[in-house]
């Protein structure tokens, strides 16, 4: 530890700590342009120059490592005119065009030019000029004369995306950002290089004069494109998602976002959702209230029962949907409709049944941090790059660190090229030599180097076979427990949709509840419809082969957002909110459960699959007590012991693990 | 008190027979002071683009908040302001405005200005919602 002073006030921080932090510690900010705390160091721009008592010269607090009882000054005078020559350095090219930057109101060339500069631009000569803007991609735009080459942007995609598709070309003052492979910018963390470049040189395309950042209103939520729950702010202007933002949680996604979720919020204001609900009539559906909507459903659904039997019933629901949704629609079939199989198609939904708790007890339970301290990382059958993105970064992270990468599957995926030499090789077909009774082969094939690490993390993909899944969990137990202490293996299954895991929750995972999780299709054929059923509500999920199964059912009743495919040949066509339009939680793959907030409204009609549900109860002549989500979540964390932890209040802007710890290490019982 | 009487009508008297000061009104109109500040308009350049960037600058300069605009890019297709920037919609609340000139003041490009027109009575609230049509100055 190290104490020293800055302007006046006396601080202690660990060695090798940068001026720069230690003053950021104590609330001392030091303007800067190229620093960032997630990026490794460059001393560029020149903006954050102290002066440090005993030194002649100025020193750059962001590459200056503190030491024992140095006096910092970040206010004198020859700072002062230090940091405005900088301003004036950098103001000689930059075209000031603040009124048409999209970077305008929240740019810090900005605010520091008015803060320490000379407030406008002193070469009076003319300005170099360069067409503008260009379009690195289909999603990023650059200026070229209002970049101030601090690369961060640069050192973002070699450094955390580690992708290097631009760089600075050409040398001195006529150097400039560029794409630098043929196939263009095509990473799929592009959109962060936005939200690091500290003036308007990269914006957004899709975002482009959209709104003034003092027009947007901003709001928390949570990315509902894939398992990893980003965290999100939405800024919404004249109640339309305008831009979503990084809002950062590092244990979930260390503050950066990928693509899908960064420009993914465009669906929610499309003017083809559903506002209404629909009733067939013909070939065609004409636009109902939402009494006639239900009492159609509840017709639909009676007529089934008294022809074929509650059996004939089914509800298939997304795990697009919040846990409040599923549940109340999993309450509904099972108490309601009395059919007790409210089922869902999940992608994957097979590999988690058959992650039997009793299985794997003692091993750790998969939390993203267990990428960051693990020494070996397998993947199996899975592809966190186009499943879950932003674990790529962290496994990246770690392989950086040392950690050692293996890949198992059908197919090489991005990660590859991260990878470690596989003592089973891509491609190879895995549990070639399967024993009866479980310990495939395969597995077994791992074991060195399972046994070689201090902290392992295995990650079974979407494409694994439920069938290996037995087998390799007691593989991993007997690993487990004859080495290492508890918890050194980590197991975690990567779930893609939004809320898959909620989705296993709320419709089959407790032990309380257990709705025996019978799908709409046969047993372990998931895809092929069970031709029993006759009477189906479908809630936001499309179906591949809809008019086959149609071709099955008497009825069929479809929630979604847009008229879909399946919506088409639904009887009954009901308009449903989108993420941002309800209040509720999700829980991610790490089993996070987090919050969404209402934030925009609902188009037309458009309502909550809760709401509908209780609707429906209600026209059947069962009376809940739901008036909020808020009233369904009280009555999960009494009925599902896996959330008996979980209430908004607990749950915070952060979210917590479904057992209400918010970290640490947690197990398979 | 007669005295009084006879001075106060003296006073009555006097301006009997000096100018009036009133107009009739609408039939007579004064010449409106150089920088009185009514009705606003949109300005156009020389060669008949639009001087409005689309920046929003008035708008958050405006005390009343009365001013929206949305922006949308030039194309060299369909050019509508010098730059790269254009405001698609502009709309004016003039019941909440207060004629105070800080968008005129805010605006970086003298776009937005407030001139002498002052006859602004309606009978309709929604005709008071002075679209960008309204405001823009006519094509020379
Ligand atoms: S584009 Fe932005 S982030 Fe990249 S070097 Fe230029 S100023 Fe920095
Ligand atoms: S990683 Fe997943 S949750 Fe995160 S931003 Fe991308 S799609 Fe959204
Ligand atoms: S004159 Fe004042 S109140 Fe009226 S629009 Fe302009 S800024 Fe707003
Ligand atoms: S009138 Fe002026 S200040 Fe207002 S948006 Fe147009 S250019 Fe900007
Ligand atoms: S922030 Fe220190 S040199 Fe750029």
């Amino acid at each position: 530890m190290v104490t020293l002073r800055i302007d006046d006030r006396e601080t202690t921080v660990a060695d090798g700590t940068m001026i720069i932090e230690a003053a950021r510690g104590i609330g001392i900010e030091i303007p800067h342009f190229c620093y960032h705390p997630k990026l490794s160091v460059s001393g560029s721009c020149k903006m954050c120059l102290v002066e440090v008592e005993g030194l002649a010269k100025l020193v750059t607090a962001c590459t200056t490592a503190v030491s024992r009882n140095i006096v910092v000054r970040t206010r004198s005078e020859k700072v002062k005119e230090a940091q405005r020559a900088t301003l004036s350095m950098l103001l000689i090219n930059h075209p000031l065009d603040c009124p048409v930057c999209d970077k305008g109101g929240e740019c810090p060339l900005q605010d520091y030019t008015y803060r320490y500069g000379p407030g406008k631009s002193e070469f009076s000569d003319e300005k170099w000029h360069f067409k503008k803007p260009v379009d690195l991609s289909p999603l990023i735009v650059l200026d070229r004369e209002r970049c101030i080459l601090c690369t961060r942007c640069v050192r973002f995609q070699e450094e955390v995306a580690v992708h290097p598709e631009i760089e600075v070309t050409e040398r001195g003052r006529g150097s400039f950002i560029e794409v630098a492979r043929p196939e263009g910018f095509t990473s799929n963390f592009s959109g962060n290089t936005i939200e690091l470049c500290p003036v308007g040189a990269l914006t957004s395309r899709p975002f482009r004069f959209k709104a003034r950042p003092w027009e947007l209103k901003r709001s928390p939520s949570l990315c509902p494109h894939c398992g990893c729950g980003c965290n999100i702010w939405l800024d919404v202007r004249e109640d339309k998602i305008m831009r979503v933002l990084a809002r950062e949680n590092p244990p979930v996604d260390g503050g950066w976002l990928c693509d899908r979720g960064r420009f993914g919020y465009r669906f929610v204001s499309h003017a083809s959702r559903l506002k209404t609900p629909l009733i067939r009539k013909g070939e065609g559906f004409i636009p109902c209230t939402w009494e006639e909507a239900i009492s159609r459903v509840i017709g639909g659904f009676k007529k089934g029962r008294e022809v074929y039997g509650s059996e004939s019933i089914r509800g298939l629901a997304s795990p697009k949907l919040t846990n409040e949704e599923l549940y109340l629609f999993r309450k509904f079939f099972q108490e309601v409709a009395g059919t007790n199989s409210s089922g869902y198609t999940l992608n994957g939904d097979l590999m988690i049944e058959s992650l039997r708790p009793a299985d794997c007890s003692g091993l750790r339970r998969f939390s993203f941090q267990d990428i960051d301290e693990a020494d070996s990382i397998f993947l199996i059958d899975g592809d966190p790059s186009k499943d879950l993105p932003i674990l790529d970064l962290r496994i990246k992270k770690a392989v950086k660190k040392g950690a050692r990468l293996f890949i198992a599957g059908s197919a090489e995926i991005e990660l590859s090229d991260f990878a470690s030499a596989s003592p089973i090789p891509v491609g190879t077909e895995l549990n070639s030599v399967p024993e009866k009774g479980g310990k495939g082969g395969f597995d077994r094939r791992f074991s060195g180097e399972i046994r070689d690490s201090k902290r392992s993390v295995i990650l079974l993909g979407r494409k694994t076979d439920p069938s290996e899944v037995e087998s390799l969990c007691s593989f991993l137990k007997e690993l487990h427990d004859n080495g290492g202490g508890e918890g050194w293996i980590s197991l975690g299954v990567l779930m893609p949709a939004a809320n898959t895991q909620g989705a296993q929750d709320m419709l089959s995972g407790d032990t309380i509840l257990n709705s025996q999780g019978i799908k709409y299709g046969v047993p372990g054929k998931s895809d092929v419809p069970d031709s029993r059923v006759k009477c189906l509500f479908i809630a936001r999920q499309e179906i591949p082969d809809i008019t086959n199964l149609r071709n099955h059912l008497d009825f069929l009743a479809v929630y979604d957002i847009f008229l879909s495919d399946t919506a088409r040949v639904a009887d009954v066509v009901l308009p449903a909110a989108a993420f941002s339009e309800i209040d509720g939680t999700y829980t991610n793959s790490e089993r996070r459960v987090q919050r969404l907030f209402k934030t925009t409204q609902t188009p037309g009609e458009a309502k909550p699959l809760w709401e509908v549900m209780t609707l429906l109860a209600k026209a059947t002549g069962t009376g809940w007590d739901f008036h909020s989500s808020r009233d369904v979540m009280r009555e999960i964390s009494e009925k599902i012991s896996l959330y008996r932890y979980i209430s908004y209040e607990e749950i915070g802007m952060k979210g917590s693990y479904a057992d209400g710890t918010t970290s640490g290490p947690r197990y398979y019982r | 008190m007669l005295t009084e009487l006879l001075q106060a009508l003296g006073i009555t008297g006097k301006y009997l027979f000096t100018r009036s000061v009133t107009l009739r009104y609408p039939e007579e109109r004064r010449e409106p002071y150089l920088r009185t500040r009514w009705r606003h308009k949109l300005m156009r350049h020389e060669n008949g683009l639009e001087r409005c960037i689309g920046c929003s600058l008035c708008e958050a300069a405006c005390p009343a908040r009365c001013i929206r605009v949305v922006a949308e890019e030039n194309t060299e297709e369909a050019r509508v302001s010098p730059g790269e920037r254009y405001a698609k919609e502009y709309e004016i609340n003039m019941i909440r405005c207060i004629f105070c000139g800080l968008c005129q003041e805010a605006c970086p490009v003298e776009a937005i200005v407030l001139r002498e027109d002052f006859e602004l009575a309606d009978y309709e609230r929604d005709s008071f919602r002075f679209t960008k049509d309204r405001l823009l100055e006519p094509q020379k």
